[in-house]
């Protein structure tokens, strides 16, 4: 869905503006980031290195997860010390997004959890239960992890260099829900944990 | 995700030099020099020294790559695997897999047999098979995953002997497993219960000669599988599924077309119902006289039988077929023998024909029975005879049959490793 061209303030590229909702996106030929302000796309900095690994995911090339048709736009990398994974911000034919990540063959698919949704007294610690949505999910894993790399376009601006404390949690039958906590906000998404053998090219 | 390469370092322990294979989510990595096992999340401190592990055979080593469905995988740690039951031994191996698109998974080794074994997020329905259950249950007891219906194959409790290499969790040799696999079309479930824990693993079984070949095991080294795995494809020659579509094929079609010219022919004559001691009077013309002409005669025998005379004569009265036709018909409550009907076929030319029919003799020799009082006779020309054809629909459908057949008795191979008993 391509709205109005913005110029990288770095570069003076012609920068991809790929939906209505990005918030950041990152210019193809210098790497730098910008984010809107003011409906202006101001330089914020440098998108990093993106590291290379074999996946069943590259940015811009559709990829069918158990059967739905899906364009990731912009992919963020974050180190959370003994490895990375990938994260990649994904349109569907009717331009709602979801976040798809991709950790040496653990996938999930998850999209934002609307505020009024969010649980109510989550203890962020290992092995914690709550409910959400009906749903009963235990956290399973706790880490912080650090924006290392971006490329494409974001609904949400991501610094490179910052940290996120991000809890997943598992549900019963393959659920995920996701609380992150970073400087100035946090977020929850839920979704499903995907087989990679159900990931593919279109 | 982790680096593509291996990353070399020491063993904390004994100072061997090991690569790490299995990317940023493997948890420990058991020394093959000195059994220390190492925390590879924490600087690979010594965690535990496993000591006198036999080692188990198996054609696969730590290092080892292939493919597995054109996905490239490396074969990262080893573990043996024991069960006791009933005074009898069972061994066989796992092998963690790692692939740095498809994750962690497990190429198992038994019986000669090498499956592929990888986690489910999702839940059957019902979660688990208890061991209550598998004693009490008069039938296989079954589990449904994703619409996919799996049935009781095994279960047991085992153990590891060995332990080698890395690992996505921290095994022990103090671990006890109890796991129930299900066989289901194309997979196995295997529910697997171990540390207060329940984990679902789907199984599948590669092509064996493709996977060996990929992973670069030498022949000399390749299993010998003893027995039936319960995932061996049903394997049939283009040869023999041409013929067992063509015999089942045929036979349908004779069948109809036995259907479709059994219905062939015309109704000349009809007596009303009489008396059997008048007896029934038909005059009728032929006019297809390179068809059949059918006599049919019927009699209200009920529980009895009637033996009746026919005779049939031409325009001038002269004799053309004389013959005799009996009927006799039983019934039960639920059930009934015999045919108060009887035909008779012949071949006649074309002209007039008169047939006079009587009840010769009758006897009631059952229970309740009622002797034959009532006869109708109809004639019928243009009729075909379907004889053969309903014999080679049936013999056609018998050797299509043994195809089916040939299915069964491949399932009752496949279950034949099963630990269920219908007793």
């Amino acid at each position: 869905m391509e709205t109005a061209e913005h110029g990288c303030e770095n570069c003076g590229a012609v920068l991809p503006e790929r939906f209505a909702e990005a918030r950041m996106v990152t210019c193809a030929h210098c790497g730098s980031t910008s984010v809107l302000r003011d409906e202006v796309f101001r330089l914020a900095g440098e998108g990093g290195v993106i590291r290379d690994a074999p996946s069943l995911i590259r940015l811009d090339e559709e990829v069918q997860v158990q059967g739905q048709r899906l364009m990731p736009v912009g992919l963020a990398q974050f180190d959370y010390g003994r490895g990375w994974w990938d994260e990649f911000w994904c349109l569907d034919a009717d331009a709602a997004g979801y976040w798809l990540s991709a950790d040496e063959g653990d996938y999930a698919l998850e999209q934002a959890l609307p505020r009024a949704d969010w649980p109510k007294r989550f203890r962020p610690k290992l092995g914690a239960e709550v409910e959400i949505g009906g749903t009963a999910f235990r956290v399973t894993e706790a880490e912080t992890a650090t924006c290392v790399a971006v490329r494409g376009a974001f609904p949400e601006v991501l610094e490179v260099g910052e940290s996120h404390l991000y809890f997943d949690l598992t549900g019963p039958d393959g659920e995920i829900a996701t609380h992150e906590r970073w400087d100035g906000g946090e977020g929850w998404s839920i979704g499903r944990w995907i087989d990679p053998w159900e990931v593919g090219g279109t | 995700m982790s680096t593509a390469q291996a990353v070399s370092f020491n063993c904390t322990q004994c100072g061997a030099g090991l690569d790490a294979l299995g990317g940023g989510r493997v948890q420990t990595h058991v020394c093959p020099y000195c059994g220390a096992e190492l925390d590879a999340q924490d600087g690979y401190k010594v965690l535990a020294r496993f000591r006198d592990m036999e080692r188990p055979e198996t054609p696969f080593d730590i290092g080892m790559t292939g493919t597995l469905w054109d996905v490239p995988f490396t074969v990262i740690g080893t573990i043996g695997w024991v069960e006791y039951h009933a005074g009898r031994k069972w061994e066989w191996v796992d092998h963690q897999l790692f692939s740095p698109t498809h994750g962690y998974g497990w190429l198992t080794v038994e019986d000669g047999h090498v499956s592929y074994a990888r986690k489910s997020r999702r839940v059957p329905s019902p979660a688990g098979v208890s061991d209550y259950l598998i004693e009490t249950s008069e039938n296989r007891p079954r589990v449904k995953l994703d619409g996919q219906s799996f049935v009781y194959y095994g279960s047991g409790v085992a153990k590891p002997f060995f332990i080698e290499g890395e690992f996505n969790y921290r095994p022990t040799l103090e671990d006890t497993v109890r796991y129930v696999s299900l066989a289901g079309d194309g997979a196995m479930l295997d529910i697997v219960e171990g540390g207060g824990e329940r984990e679902y693993e789907l199984v599948q079984l590669p092509d064996q000669a493709a996977l060996l070949t990929s992973f670069g095991v030498p022949k000399g080294r390749w299993p010998k599988p003893r027995g039936v795995h319960p995932l061996e494809p049903l394997r049939r020659s283009p040869l023999q599924l041409f013929a067992r579509n063509l015999f089942l094929g045929a036979s349908a079609l004779t069948f109809v077309l036995a259907l479709i010219l059994s219905t062939f022919g015309q109704t000349v004559g009809r007596s009303d119902e009489v008396s059997v001691w008048w007896g029934a009077k038909v005059p009728f013309e032929i006019t297809q006289g390179n068809r059949l002409t059918e006599i049919e005669i019927w009699g209200n025998a009920d529980n009895s039988w009637a033996w009746f005379e026919a005779e049939l004569l031409d325009e001038e009265d002269e004799p053309v077929a004389v013959f005799e036709r009996g009927i006799e018909y039983y019934t039960g409550s639920d059930w009934s023998e015999g045919s108060q009907r009887v035909r008779t076929r012949l071949r006649l030319p074309p002209g007039r024909y008169s047939l006079e029919v009587g009840m010769t003799e009758a006897e009631v020799d059952w229970t309740g029975g009622n002797k034959t009082s009532r006869m109708r006779v109809s004639v019928t020309e243009g009729v075909v005879s379907t004889f053969w054809l309903w014999w080679t629909a049936v013999l056609l459908g018998l050797a299509g049959a043994v195809f089916l057949a040939h299915r069964v008795y491949h399932y009752s191979r496949l279950m034949s490793g099963s630990d269920w008993s219908d007793d």
